[in-house]
């Protein structure tokens, strides 16, 4: 019984965790989606034609797959898709550090004005554990409280 | 270990992607879905900082670091000395158009949308001629000019891109 209730709390800061933290990255991306537009430009990465659309795109997933998350709606599936951008930011991230880039991460909006860099490629690192263990390593709790909503 | 739904997956990411389009369509901070012009976007930040303080339609006077960002963004140059000068060496892919001459050079503008930003530049502080030729531009009806007072001397000592 109390392991059933101790995997209860770690399921649910497993998601929420992950989900308001995206939650709030997205939105302070859809408040200023210009800025959000010319932190891709600078990863030079990016063909130009692509980037006002990621812009506009990319901070709306986060926002849903977060509030999905944090409500317990198709939870395994919307840790995959966080862990997926992550997995995306962290190439991106790795990617500039290498090619020497001083840029702004946008990581959340660039309001926070934080850089690229290795303590970027850290938190996003550990961001990634919460849904991989939603992902991939959790069943049965899960279904229960699929039946319990 | 169950297998992933992919099709939620989906409905997710193109439901969220329809949002922020839908979103961008009636928000105030609309931006066009495809490209990202780099260009309006360094001279919008720079016109941000005194948009409160001076009138809109007045050439910005700007730094010879903010020049450089411009001129990174790939702006247009206007060198307004006259055509020897500018053949002993501008700021590289700048053009020329002689305030003194503007007439005869006006055919250079055509092309030149008036939404896009421009720089006016001539010798440094001892010449005014990208004064005159800024000001000239906005009552052309050209609304994002900058006036790179420092000019040519500053540009060269700082080692910036040239073409001689």
């Amino acid at each position: 019984m109390k392991s059933i209730l101790t995997k209860k709390y770690l399921l649910l800061i497993a998601r929420l965790i992950p989900g308001v933290i995206f939650i709030f990255a997205g939105m302070e991306k859809i408040s200023d989606p210009t800025s959000f537009a010319k932190a891709i430009y600078d990863y030079k990465i990016f063909p130009e034609l692509l980037i006002n659309f990621f812009a506009l795109a990319i901070p709306w997933i986060e926002v849903v797959s977060g509030l999905l998350l944090v409500f317990g709606i198709w939870v395994r599936e919307n840790a995959f898709i966080l862990n997926a951008l992550l997995l995306v930011f962290i190439i991106l991230i790795l990617i500039s550090i290498l090619r020497g880039l001083n840029i702004e991460c946008g990581c959340f909006g660039t309001a926070s004005g934080s850089r690229v860099g290795w303590r970027k490629i850290l938190e996003n690192v550990a961001l990634l554990i919460p849904g991989i263990y939603l992902t991939y390593f959790e069943n049965i709790p899960l279904q229960q409280e699929n039946r319990n909503v | 270990m169950t297998s992933l739904n992919y099709k939620q997956i989906i409905v997710v990411v193109l439901g969220s992607m329809c949002l922020g389009l839908s979103y961008n369509y009636i928000s105030d901070k609309k931006l066009p879905v495809f490209g990202f012009d780099i260009k309006k976007y360094v001279s919008a930040e720079l016109l941000k900082d005194d948009s409160k303080n001076s009138s809109v339609n007045e050439p910005k006077h700007i730094s010879l670091k903010e020049a450089l960002k411009l001129y990174q963004a790939n702006v247009t140059f206007i060198d307004a000395r006259e055509e020897e000068d500018y053949q002993n060496g501008h700021i590289k892919n700048a053009i020329n158009i002689p305030y003194a001459k503007l007439e005869n050079y006006k055919q250079k503008l055509i092309g030149i949308s008036k939404d896009e930003p421009l720089v006016s530049y001539c010798g440094g502080s001892d010449c005014d001629l990208s004064i005159m030729l800024g000001n000239k531009l906005t009552s052309l009806g050209y609304d994002k000019v900058f006036i790179f007072f420092g000019g040519w001397n500053t540009w060269e000592n700082a080692n910036y891109p040239v073409s001689k």
